[in-house]
């Protein structure tokens, strides 16, 4: 009886778990991604398909839907700065580039980056 | 053929078919429902049309003008699903919420009196009949309070009893029609046409993504059980760690031999479970086998449980505790098979039986007594032994009691007693010796054979079933007396036990071979 119900809870157990991995791994992708997309724009400066693609190739899978919206709040934020580019094969883009508080922002968050690398990188070496 | 219509999205102008266009609709009321609280919503669903337009101008190109259903889909593939979507100050746990609440939906008062309005059971969007629901059409309230005015009124109650009479008085939708007349609007061919879509559409979107619609319910469900099942294995873990421990404790204690659990009637009064073990199984390296193995055993079941319950009381399913958990169970298999190999063996000392014959007398007497001889042990007898043997025991011999008699007729006229010892060994020689170290004393007095209830045999020749027993051969015509009954033979043979029970010591039987 004991192996019964040890082996439900077992299972329940795994469940439990993978809704909190997820959970923690979609916390984790949130913070990194503003970083990300002022890293890409500080070269120079896209429009949405084009940062997408950007972070496509470096392996960063989001969805469209999630970039707008964050692209869109990093704009009211005055870290990032827009101009329309009309197009002959279609409605008109948006261009987004990243302005010098967002440069500042950057900075300090590429700082942050780097500490929090350092310090996983030691707690997980071992 | 389809029916399209145009739309205006990314300031673009799109030919859509109607099912492409519900789709889209839905989408985009999702979206906006996602981000209803958000600071820049119209900036980023602006964002969002745009790119759909862009999208369908990319798919469209040169040969077709109309989008289609499959575009509407690429298109929502590409940019994701709102359920994806991460809305400013949302975690994962509230956006899940999210996701389910767009499956309700608000049941405004349509007032467009150009109808009469009629109280039906709104079944489309009910929770238990929908009487909450239809009586919010007929009213104008909201449905949440309405709902919330009948939880009011079952608390008081006469909620429960109100809610029944109106599910049993009111009718359910049975039509577009009556769907209509329950929100007041006039039944009219143009109207009941539009229901009927809106019927179609229903029917669709019901069964749309119904797989992730499940799998999501099952997620919130587990979310909900989850943390109870969890303290319910915690709860079952304290108990299971518990009732180790006393497992644990009580074991340490008797395989050491703090505690005593073996009863004798000897000195000790009770005696270790090694020791009782040392003079069952005689032989040294049996004993250790059995010894060893049995501890293995037990503990390994004793460290076994201690890991589950801890595993269930901190909930912690790490590798390290399966680890110990999967080698208690070699142990444990290990200790008993060792145990039993142990086991296996003494038993083979048991495979051989040799029958000494003691002593015989022979009286010439027309009765014959048997009784008791008066031992000079006196033994400490335990109250009460429920048929369980007590060990007894001096210093240097086990005392044994319990003699078998046989009774058969005897060839002659005269009686003939004979006095058997018998034992087990590995082999004849073994056991001979073994009986032959058999101490057992009896006296014939006149024509009463006196026998020693008791009988002893050496510690160091270990219980090998060291018996004493008697045949005793009665004459025709002549009697018998074993304790207090007389011995009267059936088919010409008769059996009798002599224990030391005190009034019961004698005890004659038929023993049916």
């Amino acid at each position: 009886m004991f192996c019964i119900v040890h082996s439900f809870a077992y299972i329940c157990a795994i469940q439990t778990d993978k809704m909190n991995i997820e959970n923690t791994q979609a916390q984790m992708r949130k913070g990194i991604l503003e970083f990300c997309i002022l890293s890409i724009l500080n070269s120079k400066e896209a429009y949405p398909s084009e940062v997408l693609e950007k972070l496509k190739d470096a392996k960063l899978i989001v969805v469209e839907g999630t970039l707008y919206p964050l692209l869109t709040r990093l704009k009211n934020m005055e870290l990032l700065t827009y101009r329309w580019e009309e197009s002959t094969s279609g409605p008109p883009r948006k261009y987004y580039s990243i302005t010098e508080k967002g440069n500042k922002t950057l900075g300090t968050l590429q700082l942050t980056w780097n500490e929090l690398q350092h310090a996983v990188e030691s707690l997980t070496s071992k | 053929m389809k029916k399209t219509l145009s739309i205006h999205i990314g300031k673009q102008l799109f030919t859509i078919e109607e099912d492409a266009y519900s789709l889209l609709q839905s989408y985009l009321e999702r979206l906006e429902r996602k981000f209803q609280n958000e600071q820049g919503k119209e900036e980023i669903i602006e964002d969002i049309e745009y790119r759909f337009a862009e999208l369908f101008a990319s798919y469209l190109q040169s040969s077709r003008v109309v989008v289609e259903e499959s575009d509407v889909k690429q298109a929502i593939d590409s940019l994701g699903q709102i359920e994806d979507f991460e809305a400013e100050n949302e975690t994962i746990n509230e956006e899940s919420n999210s996701k389910n609440d767009h499956s309700e939906k608000q049941n405004f008062n349509s007032t467009n009196a150009s109808g009469q309005k009629r109280l039906f059971r709104d079944t489309d969007n009910r929770i238990l009949g929908g009487v909450c629901a239809g009586l919010s059409h007929y009213l104008g309230i909201d449905v949440v309070f309405v709902r919330i005015i009948f939880i009011l009124c079952l608390m008081l109650g006469f909620g429960f009893g109100l809610y029944l009479v109106l599910w049993i008085v009111f009718p359910s939708i049975k039509s577009p029609a009556d769907r209509l007349q329950m929100q007041g609007k006039a039944v009219t061919v143009d109207t009941i046409k539009e229901e009927f879509n809106k019927a179609g559409q229903r029917i669709k979107n019901d069964t749309k993504d119904l797989d992730k619609r499940i799998k999501k319910h099952t997620d919130k469900l587990n979310a909900k059980v989850n943390p109870a099942i969890k303290t319910l294995l915690r709860v079952f873990g304290v108990f299971v760690l518990v009732g180790t421990l006393i497992y644990l404790l009580f074991a340490t204690l008797i395989t050491t031999g703090i505690l005593d659990i073996i009863p004798t009637t000897g000195e000790e009064y009770y005696i270790s479970i090694y020791e009782f073990l040392q003079m069952a199984v005689g032989d040294q390296s049996n004993l250790n086998l059995i010894w060893l193995g049995g501890l293995m055993g037990v503990f390994a079941i004793g460290f076994f449980w201690l890991i589950i319950g801890t595993r269930m009381v901190t909930s912690n399913y790490s590798k390290a505790l399966r680890y110990g958990v999967i080698s208690m169970i070699f142990l444990g298999i290990i200790g008993f098979s060792l145990a039993a190999i142990g086991g296996v063996k003494t038993s083979r000392e048991f495979a051989e039986s040799n029958r000494l014959e003691k002593q015989s007398f022979t009286v010439n007497k027309e009765e014959l007594k048997i009784d008791l001889l008066p031992t000079f042990y006196r033994s400490h007898k335990v109250a009460d032994t429920d048929g369980f043997d007590f060990l007894n025991f001096d210093k240097k011999n086990f005392i044994e009691s319990g003699i078998n008699f046989k009774f058969i007729e005897s060839e002659d006229s005269l009686f003939h007693i004979t006095q058997y010892y018998s034992s087990n060994g590995v082999n004849n020689k073994q056991a001979g010796n073994r009986a032959f170290n058999i101490n057992h004393k009896v006296e014939l007095k006149e024509n009463t054979l006196l026998v020693d209830p008791n009988y002893t045999f050496p510690i160091k020749d270990a219980m090998r079933r060291q018996r004493v027993s008697f045949t005793v051969e009665i004459p025709k015509g002549k009697a018998c007396y074993f304790g207090k009954e007389r011995v009267i033979l059936e088919d010409e043979k008769m059996s009798g036990f002599l224990d030391q029970d005190g009034d019961d010591s004698f005890e004659i039987y038929n023993e049916f071979e």
